[in-house]
């Protein structure tokens, strides 16, 4: 008995190769769990994202005509070269960057005063800030159309109110020195309450003891917005900023809607410019064009990150001495 | 007798036994509904057709669209019970594209599509069209109704290659029929034409002189409209004038020279009246489609437009309380020896998608929706439709003017596009160039020298001076 226990002892050496071998066993497994895990979130990411991506960085190195599919082949990097040499798209570049930087201005600023509006006690307040939202759920196509008719420049709406206070009609979308600006007013319209939304969560965010020591020490109107709400809410704020901004550069709906980069091409934004390329059946310059608005955004967003971390580390800092 | 006579003769047969008291009367009477029953019987077998299941139609949405299918649909339920017919569609300006990258990814969701004939080169390159000759072959009888009635000038646009079919004697093969014309054409307030005196402009020379009469934007009356959009609504225009000058985009496409020709003296005196007429356009129109046209015709701010796709629905009471005053006419030409009259002719055809899952059922609605009897046509018709059948435009022009100038416009009409699958892209590489012209962003001939350029890279990507 003794000695057949003693034969079915493990060394103390055996042992623990065994307990390593079961460890590594259910190490295996754990990691298999979590590649199974994993699995739908690697599909779906791979499906439309990586696989796409692959696809079209392929095709931006390709003519491939839609209508005419039979012609495709590699041209090596002609369709970069054809886009940099083309001045319309340095324009669409240029318009793209006047709208990102307009629109987004104008609606933290509004946003901001409009947050400051609603920042308040009184009876409805809960149901203005509901309302107030409505335009950010408008689909973009029904807004776009309905935009468009009000902007007729002979029967629509906004010259009938324009006409009836007295002054000259105006041309709206129809000039090509008045449709980009029609257009910003359409958007701040419509996303200036989004940004005025996380601008009050931000202010209704910051501590009351701050805002009571604040009102004690008697700082009041601008300055209390200035030197103690602006500086509180400053992450909300640069977050908010990077949204529109992504957003802005990517406007496509709105204007293809209502005016497909037109009059001439006084609106042609750069995503707009990049799906009447594809219209035009050139898939491989549109490709080309996507990549190169992907790295511009991208651009974009490393540096606003990076300016954001600057200054936020510069005042932990601040408050650190 | 066929089947179904026999089955009526039976049941009428059955009916006056059941009825014991046969007298010589009821005698004759059911003898003379079973021989009538059998007579009408015997004109249907066309329509009863022995295919079946689901058929999916898709087509641009509008009234003329899908609108007239859409009303023509339940005469075809009626007719066709065992064919179950669904209209699928999309806002036109998308649906054109969607429908070449359907066909690309060789989508077997639809059994019928409906194209704008410019597209049809594209899908035969793909490979998207099927030749319809084994079931027009079937029914014979129908088809030679068909070709007798619709201009051969504009049917053989929906062959490919255009030009007259195999059993005609041509190359071609069918690849669409149409119950669907267009054609571009002069569209004008004859009621103030009339006032005025004028006639409608039959060369371009005189067409400024006429808008001049006419403009009067402070009463808020522009002489002048077209839809100016940018990108192939402009191209359209362009072209238009440029053909009815003798020019073209290349130096002799039909026998296979494709050399650009964009920077001649018809491109100059084509894009040159755009835009002095632009001096004088209705505001709407340096953004407007055919969509913002017709409402600026309707609510009687635009008089006039030279080159107008249109359609019907400017004589449709519904719409306008001028459907009586807009006439149509054909087109102004040049003044050169290779002008002419050439409306460019558009429309829509229904093709059967190669991959398209019931073919047979398909075609049976196609030639039901393509048939002349009367209540399809009017249920066309009045929906919004403008048939390409002569009888149905006949029988209708005294109420559509616009049927009138379809008349007209079909004899002397042209393909709207190059015949090749490069043909929209052209269009909107044009276009892009015309609009920026005609809204002061370029030259004349800084976008004529954009145009030769762009077009001889699409012909040089797709081979055609390899």
């Amino acid at each position: 008995m003794t000695a057949r226990s003693d034969e079915t002892r493990l060394s103390p050496s055996a042992g623990s190769a065994l307990v390593s071998v079961a460890m590594r066993s259910i190490r295996a497994q754990r990691r298999r769990l979590a590649y199974f895990l994993m699995m739908p979130s690697l599909v779906v990411l791979i499906g439309l994202s990586i696989f796409p991506a692959v696809v079209s960085g392929i095709l931006s190195f390709r003519v491939h005509p839609l209508y005419n599919p039979n012609v495709a082949r590699f041209i090596g990097w002609r369709n970069f070269e054809d886009l940099f040499d083309d001045a319309r798209f340095w324009e669409s570049i240029r318009l793209t960057i006047l709208w990102a930087v307009v629109v987004v201005a104008v609606q933290m600023v509004l946003g901001f005063l409009l947050a400051v509006l609603l920042d308040r006690k009184m009876r409805g307040i809960g149901l203005l800030r509901s309302l107030i939202i409505i335009p950010v759920f408008i689909s973009p196509i029904a807004m776009g159309l309905t935009w468009r008719f009000i902007f007729e420049p002979v029967t629509g709406l906004a010259n009938w109110f324009v006409s009836q206070l007295g002054f000259e009609k105006y041309s709206w979308l129809s000039h090509i020195d008045t449709s980009m600006s029609t257009l910003m007013i359409v958007d701040c319209w419509q996303w200036t309450p989004f940004v005025a939304l996380i601008l009050l969560a931000g202010i209704q965010s910051i501590s009351p003891e701050v805002t009571e020591a604040a009102r004690l020490d008697r700082v009041r109107g601008v300055t209390y917005y200035l030197r103690i709400i602006l500086p509180l809410i400053r992450p909300v704020i640069m977050v908010v900023i990077l949204l529109r901004l992504v957003d802005s550069i990517r406007i496509f709906d709105l204007v293809f809607i209502t005016t497909k980069g037109g009059p001439g091409s006084s609106t042609l934004l750069a995503s707009v410019y990049d799906y009447i390329i594809f219209e035009q059946g050139h898939l491989g310059l549109m490709a080309a064009y996507g990549f190169l608005i992907l790295i511009l955004i991208n651009i974009i967003v490393v540096l606003f990150l990076n300016t954001l971390y600057r200054t936020e580390k510069a005042a932990r800092l601040e408050e650190l001495k | 007798m066929s089947d179904k006579a026999s089955e009526v003769y039976e049941k009428t047969m059955r009916r006056a036994a059941y009825e014991r008291s046969l007298t010589r009367r009821r005698m004759l009477q059911a003898s003379a509904a079973a021989i009538g029953a059998a007579a009408a019987a015997s004109f249907v077998p066309q329509e009863v057709s022995a295919a079946s299941g689901k058929v999916v139609h898709f087509a641009p949405a509008g009234k003329r669209l899908d609108g007239t299918l859409r009303a023509v649909q339940p005469l075809f339920n009626k007719a066709f019970p065992n064919i179950e017919l669904e209209v699928a569609s999309l806002p036109v300006g998308e649906a054109l594209t969607k429908i070449n990258t359907y066909m690309n990814s060789k989508s077997d969701a639809f059994d019928v599509i409906t194209q704008d004939h410019a597209q049809f080169p594209a899908l035969d390159a793909i490979g998207a069209l099927t030749d319809l000759w084994p079931w027009l072959e079937k029914d014979k009888a129908w088809y030679e109704d068909y070709k007798k009635d619709v201009d051969a000038n504009y049917r053989s646009m929906w062959n490919v290659p255009k030009g007259p079919s195999k059993d005609e004697g041509g190359a071609g093969y069918v690849a669409a029929i149409t119950p669907d014309g267009n054609a571009m054409m002069t569209f004008y307030r004859k009621d103030i034409f009339d006032k005025k005196g004028l006639k409608v402009p039959e060369t371009w020379d005189t067409v400024i002189d006429t808008v001049k009469e006419i403009h009067d934007p402070d009463n808020g009356v522009y002489g002048y409209a077209a839809a100016m959009k940018r990108d192939f609504w402009s191209g359209y225009q362009f072209y238009g004038i440029l053909r009815s000058w003798g020019g073209d985009h290349f130096i002799d496409w039909p026998n296979g020279d494709f050399t650009v020709a964009l920077n001649g003296d018809e491109a100059f005196k084509s894009l040159s009246m755009l835009v002095e007429l632009a001096k004088y356009q209705h505001p709407v129109s340096s953004n407007a489609s055919e969509d913002e046209i017709n409402a600026s015709f309707a609510n009687g701010s635009a008089l006039y437009s030279p080159l107008t796709w249109g359609t019907a629905v400017l004589n449709d009471p519904t719409y306008t309380d001028l459907h009586e005053a807009w006439h149509m006419d054909l087109s102004p030409r040049g003044t050169s020896e290779k002008s002419a009259h050439r409306a460019l002719a558009g429309g829509f055809g229904q093709f059967i998608p190669t991959w398209a899952k019931n073919k047979d059922a398909a075609f049976d609605w196609m030639k039901f929706l393509n048939s002349p009897a009367e209540d399809v046509i009017s249920a066309i018709v009045t929906a919004g439709g403008q048939p390409s059948r002569s009888s149905a435009l006949n029988a209708w022009r005294d109420r559509k003017p616009f049927f009138e100038g379809l008349l007209k416009a079909f004899p002397v009409a042209v393909v709207n596009a190059p015949v090749i699958p490069e043909a929209y892209a052209i269009m909107g590489a044009t276009g892009e160039e015309v609009a920026d012209a005609c809204n002061g962003q370029k030259s004349i001939e800084d976008a004529m020298a954009a145009m030769q350029k762009r077009v001889t890279r699409i012909m040089e990507d797709s081979g055609y001076y390899n």
